[in-house]
């Protein structure tokens, strides 16, 4: 039994380091788009990828094992606390997925590719395939099936806050290259170093006057989802916006925004060097671009 | 071989000789884990047929008389119904035949006391409901290290008396991911999707005679 608990905290530590991976990889310095991917014969093939059919919920981490210097007695605490945090998120949200029902995020998400792609020649003029699988075989898969040499994933997440304070869709874009390296895996082609282009791009809109989880749950969700419906607009108007900034952006450009000159700024759980801030809302650089605003009511 | 006993490579006391050995074979264990776990894993394919648990005592073996629902087409509504979504970086799959899969759920209706015809299937009663049933979502997700699946149930058609109606049944379910292994995926799905059947059996019932 023993042996089954610390079998089990290590698979599941084991799980919950494979899952940051992607976060430590998305600020590689792969962020500026090189000058062999605007001139792809054909251009860039273009693939967007919603892995979710509904808004995610969102946890908090819980840090007991960090309090108690490790441990799986500690790791188990950990474990439990976040099962609890995830069941009642997933219950407060159910009432604004019901509301938010034919709300379509996904055709949002193409739309927003469609008028990001329509400004650069260098990217494929072929409607954009659409899918759920960002596994790294699913987007391997992708890219063999692909008629171009190089494609770029217009990769989408949209969430709320664990709070539910605010609703949050990023946009990670990643360009990567069909050749495969010379003795390596296909899904290989993906990895962050093999990547000709990796950035990301989030906009947050938070509620006004927010609350707890359930009394924003109830905000967000009140007459058919009126306020999310209009903040995931607005998001993701938002990053038709960021995409195209993100990806004219040079080294120059990204070393001055990392500038100690610029203030470093944390706002609804994020933190980044200062770049904008008017009435429309607060552009933060951290690696990336992040937008935040308030929804009007 | 006593507990203070020395060994003639190490130079440990046995015990701790013993406690090393296991604190490495964890070590190990984990390393091999997070390896593991951190290679792209293989997709999984869940079964073609949903598996419903038994109900509880009380509830199964009711019959409604005369409480009969027709489902004139089955409906795989997804947009992309190859996949469901990613739990830890695996993508879970439906079957190759989505609507055979969706068919498989409906007979739970018949252990909430339903008799249910399907598509060409004759309805021995006059049906309480009468309509098609499609599958809205059916989406799974991990929220940190906890997996999560949702499915939606549509129903759209006419209840006795030839009263329209549209209803979505919802069926979540989110538990700790250990291993994200191919039994805890299926179980997950698979009893979201019983959930939201349940959840159409307790509405429709009100709708039968009495």
């Amino acid at each position: 039994m023993k042996h089954k608990i610390i079998v089990g905290g290590l698979m599941a530590a084991s799980l919950a380091l494979c899952a940051a991976g992607p976060v430590i990889a998305a600020s590689a310095p792969k962020n500026v788009v090189p000058e062999a991917s605007k001139s792809v014969e054909g251009g860039l093939g273009v693939q967007v990828l919603v892995a979710q059919s509904e808004i995610k919920s969102n946890i908090n981490p819980s840090y007991v094992s960090v309090a108690m210097a490790g441990g799986v007695l500690a790791a188990l605490i950990d474990a439990k606390i976040e099962s609890d945090r995830a069941k009642r998120a997933e219950m407060e949200i159910a009432p604004l997925r019901t509301a938010l029902t034919g709300f379509d995020v996904d055709g949002l998400a193409t739309d927003t590719t469609k008028a990001t792609m329509a400004r650069y020649p260098w990217l494929s003029v072929a409607t954009p395939a659409f899918g759920r699988d960002s596994s790294l075989l699913g987007k391997s898969a992708a890219l063999d099936a692909a008629a171009t040499n190089e494609v770029a994933f217009f990769e989408y997440i949209y969430d709320l806050a664990p709070d539910f304070s605010t609703i949050r869709v990023s946009l990670n874009m990643q360009f990567a290259n069909k050749a495969l390296p010379e003795g390596k895996k296909p899904e290989s082609r993906l990895a962050p170093r093999e990547l000709s282009y990796s950035q990301t791009v989030t906009s947050v809109v938070a509620l006004p006057r927010p609350t707890d989880m359930a009394g924003n749950a109830a905000r967000w969700s009140a007459g058919d989802g009126k306020l999310a419906r209009k903040a995931l607009s607005e998001a993701f108007a938002e990053l038709a916006i960021l995409a195209p900034r993100a990806l004219e952006l040079s080294a120059a450009d990204l070393k001055a925004m990392s500038g100690k000159d610029k203030k470093n700024t944390s706002l609804y759980g994020f933190s980044g060097r200062l770049l904008e801030e008017d009435d429309t809302g607060t552009l933060l650089f951290n690696a990336g671009l992040t937008h935040l605003e308030t929804l009007s009511e | 071989m006593s507990e203070t006993e020395v060994s003639g490579s190490g130079g440990l006391p046995a015990g701790r000789r013993g406690l090393r050995r296991r604190a490495r074979a964890v070590l190990t264990a984990g390393a091999l884990l997070a390896v593991g776990a951190c290679a792209a894993p293989i997709p999984l394919v869940l079964d073609p047929r949903v598996a419903a648990p038994p109900l509880r005592p009380l509830a199964k073996g009711v019959v409604y008389k005369g409480c009969a629902i027709r489902f004139t087409e089955v409906i795989d509504a997804r947009r992309v119904p190859e996949t469901l979504g990613l739990i830890t970086g695996r993508a879970v799959m439906s079957p190759p035949d989505s609507v055979a899969w969706i068919r498989s759920a409906l007979p739970r209706l018949v252990d909430h006391g339903f008799t249910v015809a399907v598509a060409e299937e004759e309805s021995a009663v006059a049906p309480v409901f009468s309509g098609t049933v499609s599958l809205q979502t059916a989406w799974v997700t991990n929220v940190l290290a906890n997996k999560a699946a949702t499915v939606v149930l549509h129903i759209e058609g006419q209840v006795a008396g030839g009263q329209s109606i549209t209803r979505n049944y919802r069926g979540d379910l989110t538990n700790i991911n250990w291993a994200t292994s191919d039994n805890e995926l299926k179980v997950l799905v698979d009893r979201a999707f019983v959930e939201a059947i349940d959840v159409m059996a307790a509405d429709l019932r009100r709708y039968c005679p009495a």
